[in-house]
């Protein structure tokens, strides 16, 4: 790579500047900070719920502390507020930094942050009330879901209004993946909470029976393809790039796996309603088109991963690239073995089980928390015009730490799952059961433990990153970056 | 399973839509070079305002 500086019009030289000639950073930072503080709150009530699951008493017999009510505030907590908030921060600052121009509506972009924190709020309020709609994934509750849905509107309008005004020809990949799933969630979100209103705050679905679990599960497997995966995927496009100084590896297989993973993921849901009331054969399209999936899924892997060819030694010494790096490590461990549990045979076993629990959170703390903290710190420094983070030993700390509880959680409930596959399905010679259900509950109790160890050292880690981005943003100020224009470089 | 009359149809437009905009971005030349964007989106400096400023003054090597 040549001088970056040597391909700018304009020195970026420090004061004010009109608006429209510097990038909207105000967005991403609310974002950012919200990142941080929900991945706080999300995971504390995470390690809350792990902990009732060993202690059933901790709810005080007080219903909002109860396991099923906080469960799906935890879920909501770290994939839409945790997760949310990363991806609308990284989202608003590639789209700007790669299209040249300034966001399309600072109006809109204030407006999407305030009501996209109010929907997280009001979520943290009914939750623990019991007001549900019972759909796993997408528990909130009608008012809600109205609110939600015209905030994502106001995000989608802003984010391709931003691509439409852009001031280079090409469109970065990572806009891309983006775009699929700022438009993809919305369809989503929309079909999957259709409901008839009953009160203000009761509703019911549209849908009934096994239609209504088809339904849930299209939205909610694609959830995980275009919420925790394409938008993650903008991000690895992004950063690891950025952060390792080096060129995606191949920039083709960037763009061919994205209409590869466009072009496959709609489909994969039903895998988890095998053996269930729907028709055998919708089961086994959702089931071939999990396995279909592995090729997009690890062409992108090897490609991010790969990205680092000729910079490895900077694993060595960088902890913001060991985060980037071992996630997209995570998403191919995550990548493979869905397929594997999405088999019919292999689901038989691993449905119901543990071992789903550690799948997910091989893919969300491995893979979506890894990149979102890697891509906070390489952020948080640049919104607030510092040189890098407070401490650079304290991302290396919170590195270890996420990975070892990492490692903990999802080994612990592997071995969980497949004990629990295999005691549910032992049968005595007259054909009767061996074990009863209490027994093989009794059974996973010291994993839990390790389950819950696992969770409260990834959760220390967050509290780690608080207190560095707080003092990294103490000592800095709100950067105002200026516009460059790029001349086109020659290859 | 009346469901699946909604949902597989609505797959298969969507996926007509994205096979559209394929195809009109490819004819809009869009995927034509597919080597310099990997590079481009590195030589836009998103450093800090005083780091890069020392950086176009050739104060401080990159």
């Amino acid at each position: 790579m040549t001088a970056s500086a040597s391909h700018l019009d304009l020195p970026l030289t420090g004061g004010s500047f009109p608006p429209r000639d510097t990038y909207n950073y105000q967005v991403v930072r609310q974002f950012a900070v919200m990142t941080v503080v929900w991945g706080i709150v999300g995971m504390l009530v995470g390690v809350w719920i792990a902990a009732e699951l060993i202690w059933p008493d901790l709810s005080f017999g007080l219903p909002w502390l109860g396991y099923g009510r906080l469960r799906p505030l935890h879920t909501n907590a770290v994939i839409f507020a945790f997760g949310g908030s990363a991806l609308m921060s990284t989202s608003y600052y590639v789209v700007q930094r790669t299209c040249q121009t300034r966001l399309f509506s600072d109006t809109l972009a204030s407006l999407h942050f305030w009501g996209y924190q109010l929907v997280i709020v009001l979520a943290a309020i009914t939750l623990p009330l019991g007001i549900t709609s019972s759909k796993e994934y997408a528990e909130l509750e009608w008012p809600i879901d109205i609110l939600l849905g015209v905030v994502w509107v106001l995000y989608a309008v802003n984010f391709f209004g931003t691509l439409a005004i852009r001031r280079v020809r090409h469109i970065y990949v990572a806009n891309w993946f983006f775009g699929a799933f700022v438009l993809t969630v919305a369809i989503l979100h929309i079909v999957n909470s259709a409901e008839i209103p009953v009160t203000l705050w009761k509703s019911y679905s549209a849908y009934a029976g096994a239609q209504d679990a088809m339904v849930e599960w299209w939205y909610g497997h694609n959830a995980v393809g275009f919420f925790l995966t394409a938008g993650f995927l903008g991000m690895m496009y992004y950063f690891i790039p950025k952060q390792a100084g080096r060129p995606v590896y191949s920039y083709r297989l960037s763009v061919v796996h994205f209409w590869a993973l466009i072009f496959t993921y709609m489909w994969a849901g039903p895998h988890h309603l095998h053996y269930t009331a729907l028709p055998d054969w919708t089961q086994s399209i959702g089931m071939v088109f999990s396995l279909i999936l592995l090729a997009p899924s690890w062409g992108g892997m090897i490609n991010g991963i790969l990205t680092l060819s000729g910079a490895w030694d900077k694993l060595r010494t960088d902890p913001i690239l060991k985060f980037l790096v071992v996630s997209v490590s995570f998403y191919g461990m995550a990548t493979f073995e869905g397929p594997m549990m999405s088999i019919k045979t292999v689901n038989a076993l691993s449905h119901y089980t543990d071992w789903g629990i550690g799948h997910v959170h091989s893919g969300a703390l491995g893979w979506v928390a890894m990149i979102s903290i890697g891509s906070m710190y390489y952020l948080i420094p640049r919104l607030w015009g510092r040189e890098q983070m407070h401490s650079v030993a304290a991302i290396s700390l919170h590195f270890w730490v996420t990975t070892i509880g990492v490692v903990l959680y999802v080994a612990s409930m592997w071995i969980a799952g497949v004990m629990e596959g295999l005691m549910w399905r032992a049968m005595n010679t007259d054909g009767t059961l061996t074990y009863s259900f209490v027994e093989v509950v009794k059974n996973t109790y010291p994993y839990y433990v390790v389950r819950l160890v696992g969770g409260l050292v990834v959760f220390s880690g967050m509290v780690v990153m608080a207190w560095n981005t707080w003092h990294t943003i103490r000592a800095g100020k709100p950067a105002e970056a200026r516009i460059a224009t790029l001349k086109p470089v020659q290859a | 399973m009346d469901v699946l009359i909604l949902l597989i149809p609505m797959s298969v437009v969507l996926a007509l839509l994205a096979a559209v905009v394929l195809v009109m971005m490819s004819r809009q030349g869009q995927f034509e070079d597919l080597d310099t964007p990997g590079f481009s989106v590195l030589a836009d400096d998103d450093r800090p305002v005083e780091q890069s400023a020392s950086l176009a003054d050739g104060t401080r090597q990159p």
